[in-house]
């Protein structure tokens, strides 16, 4: 029993670490832009197959992937901002309207996966469109259950990369200039804020961070092109935890999306025999839950209109 | 296959396709419901049918109850195919497909009242999954990921090419159905309040319409049109398997509203017969030059579609064919009110 608790708790912090790399992303966008992006998860999926590639291709570890794992998606976000999003966002088409525009982004992203990793999959011999999850360097072992580096590397980065985003947001003039236009565009406008590029820097960093996320959801479980839908319900579950608009409260929601996937979940399976397949449904849970009880997330502050 | 089988197959695919148009447009371009969970409901009534039709089967055939032996299944099938019983079957299954999806309309219609725009397409793109990964993993439902087999179609004693022509006109007889039943619902006052809805809810509520039964019963008419297809798709493929329902369906069907245009009834006829063609000339183009083309067509296939969405959805927002305004007797009896009192004037 303590050993299903140790597993499950050390599960719930490699996992929450990727879900708020992930969901950070869309609370990010979200509050500059106003629109959910379902497009998200697809970035992921780029950061995930870049280390795919760096294992396979050049025979590196995957975190020598980060570095890249963080700019391609991030760039192809950005463009993805620039020529779709953005134009839509002046236009004030509807929110309706926008969401299926990110939609089809996110199955044409998608689709390119696909024809690079099947070409990439002919030139080295190997089928990369289900591949396991990449090899990890184990450190140390405790009751029972391997720390690995994916671990260590994920909640360290995690942790920086959420205090250095804190320390942007809150200590720099770019990061308060979000801010201002997280909580109102044309006031922020008024006293000289570039709003657009502000808010392309914005999308740039969300893409980036779901890369990152991608490459140690790539160490942690099986990697296919399709993963995306999965990491976009998972992540929009923490996100909508924060009402979409607190960083904080992504976090947590982040993490008790992971507690309830890999602790309660393996308890309720222990005792009341319920399949582990049903796993996703939590997130399906988490998102019913806090949206028809409480729609403006967990944390109590009244959405702001856009 | 030659000609004439290759056109059937694609009429009842277009058939298929047309119906869960329909009913978007009905949400959608009618009363402004954004339903990115519609595979969750066309899925609900092809598992709902494929499994109380396959069940029905055996039981009518004296066997015991197993959905997961394909022989039982196969032999039922033989059996009941000489019988008249397969049509009944078949109505059977649509009449369960149908009912099934419009009670889980009714009840996603409880978020549908309530949510924002975005939040609702979360909530129901989530919904279709959890529909998908509950009919995969519980084996008792369509026996897990393995789905049923053998569904017999309504025709098949015929054989050959009569059984697909007579179920592709089967289908467009109910296509031209629930053509008929939407021109009729939204050519009538009721349609004038949808759209009303679609405008500006709180006008619409401030002249006493109930926006929220009214949002129900369109989701419950929605799922219930979706669910049809689903039954009516099972009996064309004679198979029912969960990891079929998959969020690309949704996005598809969003592809034919928006292409022929929302909030128009032959709009979404025309967005459907569109995407019917491209698929069928992307992959016979596919075919043709498999030894040439390096890259998998099916998938370029879906970037060519989600490209034309995107363009769509930028350039021509109206789609292929506008809206038009409803005529209602109301409408044209002011209209002629009018011309009187412009008579009257002038004499």
């Amino acid at each position: 029993m303590l050993d299903v608790l140790v597993g499950g708790l050390m599960a719930t912090l490699l996992v929450g670490s990727l879900y708020t790399l992930m969901a950070l992303g869309i609370t990010l966008t979200y509050s500059v832009s106003r629109f959910a992006n379902f497009s998200h998860g697809e970035f992921s999926v780029i950061g995930m197959y870049i280390a795919v590639a760096c294992f396979e291709g050049f025979k590196l570890p995957y975190y020598f992937s980060l570095p890249l794992s963080f700019l391609v998606p991030g760039a192809v976000l950005l463009v993805a901002y620039t020529f779709v999003y953005r134009p839509l966002e002046e236009r004030r088409a509807s929110p309706i309207i926008i969401v299926v525009s990110t939609f089809a982004v996110a199955i044409a992203l998608r689709y390119v996966v696909y024809i690079w990793v099947d070409g990439y999959s002919r030139e080295i011999g190997r089928n990369l469109l289900a591949y396991p999850p990449l090899i990890t360097k184990p450190l140390a072992v405790f009751h029972g259950y391997t720390i690995a580096d994916n671990f260590v590397l994920a909640l360290v980065i995690m942790v920086a990369l959420t205090s250095a985003l804190h320390f942007f947001l809150h200590q720099t003039k770019t990061g308060r200039a979000i801010r201002a236009i997280a909580d109102n565009v044309d006031l922020a406008r008024s006293k000289g804020i570039k709003a657009s590029l502000i808010k392309s820097f914005t999308w740039f960093m969300a893409g980036g961070l779901a890369g990152v996320g991608g490459v140690f959801w790539a160490t942690y479980t099986t990697i296919s092109p399709e993963a995306g839908w999965l990491v976009l319900l998972k992540a929009f579950a923490a996100a909508i935890i924060g009402g979409m608009v607190s960083i904080n409260w992504t976090i947590a929601g982040a993490f008790i999306i992971s507690f309830s996937e890999n602790v309660l979940m393996r308890f309720v399976w222990l005792f009341f025999g319920i399949s582990l397949a049903y796993q996703p449904l939590i997130s399906f849970l988490a998102i019913a839950i806090v949206l028809l009880l409480r729609p403006q997330g967990l944390m109590g502050i009244k959405l702001r209109r856009a | 296959m030659d000609v004439a089988s290759f056109a059937i197959s694609i009429m009842t695919w277009f058939g298929i396709y047309a119906l869960l148009s329909l009913s978007l447009n009905l949400e959608l371009g009618y009363t402004g419901i954004p339903n990115f969970g519609k595979v969750a409901f066309f899925g609900i009534g092809a598992i709902a049918s494929g499994a109380l039709a396959s069940r029905l089967m055996l039981a009518i055939a004296g066997m015991p109850i197993d959905i997961s032996s394909r022989e039982a299944l196969f032999k039922a099938g033989d059996l009941i195919a000489q019988t008249p019983l397969t049509f009944p079957i078949f109505i059977f299954s649509i009449v369960v497909g149908a009912s099934v999806a419009a009670v889980f309309g009714y009840l996603s219609s409880y978020p549908a009242i309530r949510l924002k725009a975005d939040y609702l397409a979360i909530t129901l793109l989530a919904f279709g999954e959890v529909v998908r990964i509950i009919a995969r993993t519980d084996e008792s439902i369509i026996n897990g990921p393995y789905g049923v087999i053998g569904i017999l179609n309504p025709y098949r004693i015929l054989g050959g090419f009569q059984t697909s022509l007579l179920y592709a006109v089967t289908v467009w007889v109910i296509v031209a159905l629930v053509f008929l039943f939407i021109y009729k619902l939204i050519n009538s006052p009721y349609g004038r309040v949808l759209k009303a809805i679609r405008e500006d809810e709180l006008a619409a509520e401030s002249l006493g319409k109930n926006s929220v039964k009214i949002k129900q019963q369109v989701m419950i008419i929605g799922s219930a049109i979706a669910g049809m297809a689903g039954a009516i798709y099972i009996h064309h493929t004679g198979s029912v398997q969960a990891d079929t329902f998959v969020p690309l369906i949704t996005i598809y069907i969003w592809v034919m509203v928006m292409l022929g245009g929302r909030g128009s009834y032959m709009g979404a006829l025309v967005g459907s017969g569109i995407f019917v063609v491209m698929d069928q000339v992307l992959l016979a183009v596919a075919t043709t030059y498999k030894e040439i083309l390096f890259i998998n067509v099916n998938y370029l296939k879906q970037i060519i579609f989600m490209l034309i969405l995107i363009f769509v959805i930028m350039k021509m927002p109206h789609g292929v064919v506008k809206e038009k305004a409803v005529k209602t007797p109301a409408l044209s009896l002011v209209e002629e009110e009018l011309s009187h009192a412009g008579s009257r004037e002038g004499s």
